[in-house]
C-alpha cells in the first residue's frame, strides 16, 4: 500500500536480490580458474616461493571489483526509489447547468437595465469559472432542449458558449418551458460521464408548460427527477424572481427527489447568494494521497559500469595475473 | 507493442560511454597480449593455453555494454490506468461548396460519415468541433464525451451555423490552437475540408501550431475536376449560380491542404473510405501521443529498465564463465 506513511527510501523489486546467489557462483567459478601468476615488470613470480607483494596481493581485486559491479547492478534491478508524498489530488465534479432562455427570461426584475437572462448568465459565468476542477456543460432549453456544451474542462470555451445563448422569440413556437426534458437531456450527459460526483444546477423562471397532461411523451420534472435519482445525479433547482407567482410544485419535488436544494432569487445579491451556497454544498474533494516515485536505479548501474571498467583496465595492466 | 525512452539529460554522455569504454578495454586487451608475449615469447601459448572465445566473449562484453546503456535511457511501456490516447480538434469545412456531389453522396456527407466512424472508435480520446467556412465557430470544446460531439457534428449544416460565407482555413486552425492552449495539452488538428481557401494563411498558422507541439492533418473531399453544389429550396432542388447567372463549379484544392499540412508537421490524404480517419487515428495519432505522454509523465508509464538490465547482467555473466585460454 502506498500512503503518506509510505515515503522514503525503498526497493520496489525486491525479489531480484535473489539472483545475488547466481553471482557469487560465477564468480567462484571465475576465480577457481585465477592464474596462479602475476606479472610485474620483466619479472615472474612463481606463487608461493616468495613472500607476496603487494602487487601479487592487489592482483585479485578485479574479480573483487566485478564481484562488486555484479552486486551493484542486482540492486539497481531491484528497483531502489525514493517516494515522495504528493498534495492531495482534486476530484470534480461533472456539473450540468440547466440554462431557462424563453421569453420570460427577458424580465429586467433582477438587476435595473439587465434582463434575467444576462445576471444569470453573468453569474453562472463567474460560477464555473471559480470551479476549475470540474467539468462544466451547459443545455439551454425553452420548448425543446438544446445542447450548448458538452462536459469539458475548457471553462473559458463553456463560459464563450454560455455568452451565446439567446433569448427565443416571444411568443414564437419556441416560446415555453421544458424542465423535464433540459434535466432528462442533462441526466442523459451525466449517464455517460466517469466520476462519482454528478450534479444539475437548473435556473428557471418558469413552469413546465411542455409535459402537461395530454402530452404523455413529454418528460414531465417528476419524472425526469426519478431518473437523476437511479443516476445519483443531484439536481439544485433556481427559481428566478418572485417564486409567490409560480406554482414551484413540480421543481421542489425535482430537487427533493435527487437530494438537491431548491432556491429562490428575486435580485440579483440573492441569485450571487445561491450560486454560493451551491458552491459551499458541493465543495473541493480531494483523491487519496498520491506518491511521487523518483527513482534510483541509474546510479549503482552507473557505479557498476565504472567498477567494471576498472575491473578490467586493472586486469589488463602490470597488475593484472597472467593468463 | 507501444513503448518509449525516459531519456535522461546526460544521454549524450551515456551514447559516448559505451564505445569509449569498449575501445579502452580493447586497447588494453592487447597491450596485455603483446606484455604476455614479451614475457613469456614463444612459449606463452604452451604455458597458459591458446586464446578461446575471444570473438564471442568480445561479443557478449559489447552486447552487454548495450543493453546496460539502454537500461540507462529508461524504457517504458503504458501504465494500467495511463491516459494515453490524443487530444483531437476536428475543424469541419461548411461552406456551401461542401454540398458539391462529388462526396458520397455529398462532399459533407462523407465527411460526417468519416467523423463518426473516428468518434465511434477513439475510445479515450478527447474530441472538440470547430465548424467554419469565412469565420470559425466553437461547437464544443476539448470533452471526452465523443457522444455529444457526435450529436453536435449532426447538427452542423454546409451554408449555416457560420454565417460568413467563404472559406478561411487560418481562423479554425486559429481556435484549434487557442483551444489546446487552454486545455494545458498538445494535440492533433484535423483539417476537413474542399480546401478552396479564399482567404487568410493557413500555412502561416499551421507552423504555429507545429512549433507549439501540435501537428496538423488535412483531408480532402471532393475531385479535381469538381463537380455543382446543389441547392435545395423546399422540395426543389437547384444549382448555385453566379451572379451572372452561371452554374458555380467547386473543385477540390488540395494543394493548400498538402501545404498546410506540411507546415503543420502532419500529413495530407484525399478522402477515403469510412473508416480513413479511424485508422489514422489507431496507426499514427494514438502511438505518437502515447510516446509522448509517456515521456513526459511519470504516472502513465511502467518502468521497464528491468529488461535490458537483466540480459546485460547474464551476457557479463556468461562473458565471466567462458575461459579465456584453453589450457
Amino acid at each position: 500500500m502506498i500512503g503518506a506513511v509510505d515515503v522514503g527510501f525503498a526497493f520496489r523489486a525486491p525479489q531480484w536480490f535473489a539472483l545475488a546467489a547466481v553471482v557469487l557462483a560465477v564468480v567462484l567459478v571465475r576465480r577457481r580458474r585465477r592464474a596462479h601468476v602475476a606479472t610485474s615488470g620483466g619479472f615472474v613470480f612463481a606463487d608461493g616461493a616468495l613472500p607476496r607483494s603487494l602487487r601479487q596481493r592487489l592482483a585479485g581485486l578485479p574479480l573483487l571489483l566485478e564481484l562488486s559491479a555484479l552486486l551493484l547492478l542486482v540492486t539497481a534491478l531491484a528497483r531502489p526509489v525514493v517516494l515522495e508524498a504528493e498534495p492531495p489530488r482534486r476530484l470534480g465534479l461533472d456539473v450540468l447547468l440547466c440554462f431557462d432562455r424563453s421569453s420570460s427570461m427577458a424580465e429586467q426584475d433582477l438587476a435595473p437595465g439587465r434582463s434575467r437572462l444576462q445576471v444569470g448568465k453573468q453569474l453562472a459565468a463567474e460560477f464555473l469559472l471559480a470551479r476549475p476542477d470540474d467539468r462544466l456543460g451547459l443545455v439551454a432549453f425553452a420548448r425543446f432542449a438544446d445542447l450548448v456544451c458538452p462536459p469539458t474542462v475548457d471553462h473559458e470555451a463553456a463560459a464563450g458558449l454560455l455568452r451565446d445563448v439567446a433569448l427565443v422569440d416571444s411568443e414564437g413556437p419556441e416560446d415555453a418551458t421544458a424542465i423535464g426534458a433540459a434535466v432528462g437531456m442533462a441526466a442523459e450527459l451525466l449517464q455517460r460521464a466517469q466520476s462519482t460526483g454528478k450534479l444539475i444546477v437548473l435556473l428557471t423562471d418558469g413552469e413546465e408548460n411542455v409535459a402537461v397532461a395530454g402530452a404523455p411523451e413529454q418528460i414531465a420534472p417528476v419524472h425526469a427527477g426519478q431518473w437523476c435519482r437511479e443516476l445519483g445525479i443531484r439536481v439544485h433547482v433556481i427559481v428566478l424572481g418572485k417564486a409567490a407567482a409560480l406554482d414551484t410544485t413540480a421543481v421542489q419535488q425535482l430537487a427533493a427527489l435527487t437530494t438537491g436544494r431548491f432556491f429562490t432569487a428575486a435580485d440579483e445579491r440573492a441569485l450571487r447568494a445561491v450560486y454560493a451556497e451551491i458552491d459551499r454544498l458541493e465543495g473541493t474533494r480531494f483523491a487519496e494521497p498520491g506518491v511521487h516515485v523518483v527513482e534510483w536505479f541509474a546510479l549503482p548501474l552507473l557505479l557498476a559500469l565504472l567498477l567494471l571498467t576498472a575491473a578490467h583496465g586493472l586486469r589488463r595492466s602490470p597488475l593484472g595475473a597472467l593468463p | 507493442m507501444i513503448w518509449a525512452l525516459q531519456v535522461p539529460g546526460y544521454w549524450l554522455a551515456l551514447l559516448l560511454l559505451a564505445p569509449v569504454a569498449l575501445l579502452l578495454g580493447a586497447v588494453a586487451t592487447r597491450r596485455a597480449n603483446a606484455r604476455t608475449a614479451r614475457l613469456l615469447g614463444e612459449r606463452g601459448d604452451e604455458l597458459c593455453g591458446a586464446p578461446a572465445f575471444v570473438r564471442t566473449r568480445a561479443l557478449a562484453a559489447a552486447l552487454a555494454c548495450a543493453c546496460f546503456v539502454l537500461a540507462l535511457l529508461r524504457p517504458v511501456t503504458p501504465g494500467r490506468d495511463a491516459e494515453l490516447q490524443p487530444d483531437v480538434v476536428l475543424c469541419v469545412d461548411v461552406s456551401r461548396s461542401m454540398q458539391a456531389t462529388d462526396g458520397a453522396p455529398t462532399r459533407f456527407d462523407a465527411m460526417v460519415a468519416q467523423v463518426e466512424a473516428l468518434l465511434d472508435t477513439a475510445v479515450g480520446s478527447r474530441f472538440a468541433l470547430v465548424a467554419f467556412a469565412g469565420d470559425a465557430q466553437l461547437v464544443a470544446p476539448l470533452t471526452a464525451d465523443r457522444a455529444a460531439v457526435r450529436w453536435l457534428l449532426q447538427e452542423l449544416r454546409p451554408g449555416a451555423v457560420v454565417a460568413r460565407a467563404g472559406t478561411d482555413l487560418s481562423k479554425p486552425l486559429q481556435l484549434a490552437a487557442q483551444l489546446l492552449d487552454s486545455a494545458h495539452t498538445v494535440g492533433e488538428v484535423v483539417l476537413l475540408s474542399d480546401g478552396e481557401e479564399q482567404q487568410g494563411d493557413g500555412a502561416a498558422v499551421a507552423q504555429a501550431l507545429r512549433v507549439a507541439g501540435h501537428r496538423v492533418q488535412s483531408i480532402g473531399y471532393g475531385s479535381e475536376a469538381g463537380s455543382k453544389i446543389v441547392v435545395t429550396r423546399g422540395d426543389e432542388q437547384s444549382f448555385l449560380q453566379d451572379e451572372r447567372g452561371v452554374d458555380v463549379i467547386t473543385r477540390l484544392e488540395a494543394h493548400g491542404l498538402r501545404a498546410i499540412a506540411a507546415a503543420g508537421g502532419g500529413s495530407y490524404a484525399h478522402a477515403g473510405d469510412e473508416a480513413q480517419l479511424a485508422e489514422r487515428w489507431r496507426d499514427d495519432w494514438l502511438p505518437r501521443a502515447a510516446s509522448r505522454r509517456m515521456r513526459a509523465d511519470e504516472h502513465a508509464v511502467a518502468q521497464r529498465f528491468a529488461w535490458p538490465l537483466f540480459a546485460g547482467l547474464l551476457l557479463w555473466m556468461l562473458r565471466m564463465c567462458l575461459p579465456e585460454r584453453r589450457r
